[in-house]
């Protein structure tokens, strides 16, 4: 018995591991009174596994059979891997269980798809609807919407998790065809819609009563493969910024292909995951949503894929040169933003700083501003302006810095590029 | 020299910060009555605490500071970091100078200063709300052994409180050997000396603990191997997340 759990609980946390979302983030809870688990604003980690990501949720499938074939899957139906499936009670256990223990922050719930969509949404629904009726769990709770599933399962699904989240995948329909061809686009669109629906018609009522039940209060999100079918950054990047601006999604995922179906044509052949194309990915999301740039100034029909080479804030100021440099004594929050080596942090305390008194490099650097970057970039009054991107070439600076990241990568470590 | 020697509690170093402003006092130090070092033709002043005294200096810095930043000047004298009189000290001479609120002035290396010292120590605080592990005794407490570098745990009982109301638990400081037991109604301060708890990893004898708690642990640790990608593998980040200091009571990083 003990035995048993253990290597179900191996298969499904290793078929789930796939999906990179672990956010813990978005829902203030309070426990309203002797009951288990609250929720906190920032979401916390409780661990970090040996490839370095968080370990917040207990993610995990209720099922790894699948009816579905998608190529990108390790669970795909055709492949033969070992199959396990947790009764709805198994998971409301392991789930409680590690909670008290403080391994975790809540549950992660997705699923392989069983008959079909809705039958599979109903067992999941009945996994949340447990925890939070039956044991009275205030914790978080993300869960996985299937694609394809009605209306309803996923209005019932809302009112119970935390967050919502379909994973798109493929960002083209056309690929998503070629590679899943039992998914449909509108499968996965139309429950994006119901989630988004659900969340605006609860922002509604709130305004009316304080006491609207809550629906999805961390929001939805979603994941895109990259790597595994052509698509440009800017392909990639147009489509996460419409789901930012109009479905209101809260975080787009990006992962890095690994290669898991190795034999399937229709894939490309990667020596690994292109993981620091995912990584620029990441830092193009994050200038979008925390730096204020607008998407067409990271990637464009000039530029439609990011550079592995250096970061694209980075990137873009050596594009433009005649923008800097930039007076951290006078500039406003905007562009000291866009100082390479300066991040949200360090403006906010340069903008507070320089209130009191005219800022220094030595000042700079004490707040935490990266100067082996930003000094070539900024002016502060006693900095000497023979090296500024506006004198020296871009190209000359680009260099520079390409060496600097060189020198401190291990040999081993070499930019993984994908082969196609 | 002037040392200035009290008894460690808050209020008695509020009372020391008015009997400096009073008596134009100007400290080299200040430290516990306990202090050891004896520095040679130094001036010892033995200060006593005045809740009164103490009231009036917490008023007027709540007067001049924001909520978070007076905060951080309790949370950095509670910490017990090195020198946190000083660095305090040093902060409230500007604060009381100046006509206007200094807390964000982070020109001023003594500003700078406390904000990093803060930051340094929420951080920790953040790390206790991470890396709690409880295992559960055949009694039904759930038991937990931290080491941190600075006092914190105090900063996060209320957390534990609202996410565990209704289970027992002790949350305990292997380095100040003292800790927190909250019994479902109230959390109380203990002091436990138990040779049941292995201090070299934190955990409890396998013949106190409860039926199923073993089984937990080891799914738990499979959980943590299961869900690594091993194409991803990258400890270095891992480290930078959680530094290895903290793992000698991580149940999943235990063999």
């Amino acid at each position: 018995m003990r035995q048993e759990s253990l290597e179900k609980l191996e298969i499904l946390a290793g078929a789930a591991k796939y999906d990179v979302s672990c956010a813990s983030s978005g829902t203030q809870r309070e426990n309203p009174g002797k009951t288990l688990g609250t929720a906190s604003a920032w979401g916390i980690c409780h661990s970090f596994a040996d490839d370095g990501r968080c370990i917040s949720l207990l993610k995990i499938m209720l099922t790894n059979y699948c009816i579905y074939d998608c190529a990108y899957c390790v669970n795909r139906k055709s492949n033969d891997v070992k199959r396990a499936a947790f009764s709805s009670d198994e998971i409301v256990d392991l789930t409680i269980e590690f909670y008290r223990r403080n391994y975790i922050e809540g549950l992660f719930l997705s699923s392989g798809v069983m008959k079909n969509a809705d039958y599979t949404m109903e067992r999941m629904v009945k996994v949340v609807k447990d925890l939070r009726l039956v044991h009275r769990y205030n914790g978080y709770i993300h869960m996985k919407s299937i694609p394809g599933a009605s209306a309803q399962l996923v209005r019932e699904a809302g009112t119970y998790a935390d967050r919502l989240s379909v994973n798109i995948e493929i960002s083209t329909e056309q690929n998503l065809k070629y590679l899943a061809p039992d998914k449909d686009y509108q499968g996965i669109m139309k429950p994006m819609e119901y989630i988004y629906q659900g969340i605006l018609e609860y922002k509604e009522e709130r305004q009316k009563t304080y006491k609207a039940p809550k629906f999805a209060p961390a929001g939805q999100s979603t994941q895109l493969i990259v790597g595994a079918t052509p698509e440009s950054d800017k392909q990639i990047l147009s489509l996460a910024s419409s789901l930012y601006s109009h479905n209101k999604l809260k975080r787009v995922y990006y992962s890095g292909f690994i290669p898991v179906n190795s034999y399937d044509k229709r894939l490309p052949a990667l020596s690994a995951p292109p993981i620091v194309r995912e990584h620029r990915l990441y830092q193009a999301d994050w200038l979008y949503r925390f730096y204020r740039f607008k998407m067409d100034e990271i990637v464009n029909d000039a530029n439609p894929n990011l550079d592995l080479e250096i970061d694209p804030k980075l990137s873009y100021a050596l594009k433009h040169p005649e923008l800097f440099p930039i007076d951290v004594n006078k500039a406003d929050y905007e562009m000291i933003l866009r100082i390479p080596g300066v991040g949200p942090r360090s403006a906010n305390l340069i903008i507070m700083g320089r209130k009191h008194g005219r800022l220094t490099s030595d000042k700079l650097r004490k707040m935490g501003v990266v100067m082996k970057r930003a000094q070539y970039f900024i002016t502060c009054g006693e900095l000497s302006s023979s090296n500024l991107v506006s004198e020296v070439q871009p190209e000359y600076l680009k260099k520079l810095f390409t060496e600097q990241v060189k020198a401190k990568r291990k040999p081993n470590d070499a930019l993984q590029l994908s082969l196609w | 020299m002037v040392v200035l020697l009290y008894d460690k509690t808050f209020d008695g170093f509020l009372s020391v910060i008015f009997e400096i402003f009073k008596n134009k006092l100007k400290p080299e130090r200040i430290e516990g009555f306990e202090s050891q070092e004896n520095i040679l033709f130094a001036e010892k002043i033995s200060i006593g605490t005045d809740p009164e005294k103490a009231a009036r200096v917490w008023e007027a810095l709540k007067k001049r500071l924001t909520e978070r930043a007076y905060n951080a000047v309790y949370r950095i004298h509670l910490s017990g970091a090195a020198d946190a009189e000083m660095i305090l000290y040093r902060f409230m001479l500007k604060v009381f100078a100046s006509p206007v609120n200094i807390e964000e002035n982070f020109g001023d290396p003594d500003v700078l200063r406390i904000k990093k010292l803060d930051q340094q120590i929420c951080k920790e605080a953040e790390r206790i709300r991470q890396f709690v592990r409880f295992q559960k005794t055949a009694d039904g407490i759930y038991y937990a052994l931290m080491d941190p570098q600075f006092n914190v745990i105090p900063i996060v009982v209320n957390h534990f409180e609202a996410r565990f109301a209704d289970q027992q638990w002790i949350i305990y400081d292997s380095r100040r050997n003292y800790g927190f037991y909250y019994n479902c109604e109230q959390t109380m301060v203990i002091n436990l000396s138990s040779d049941k708890v292995n201090p070299l990893n934190g955990k409890i004898s396998s013949d106190i603990l409860a039926e199923e708690e073993l089984h937990f642990q080891e799914l738990w640790k499979k959980y943590f191997k299961s869900t690594c990608i091993e194409e991803r593998r990258n400890e270095k980040l891992q480290m930078q997340h959680m530094p290895k200091k903290y793992w000698k009571y991580l149940t999943e990083k235990q063999g």
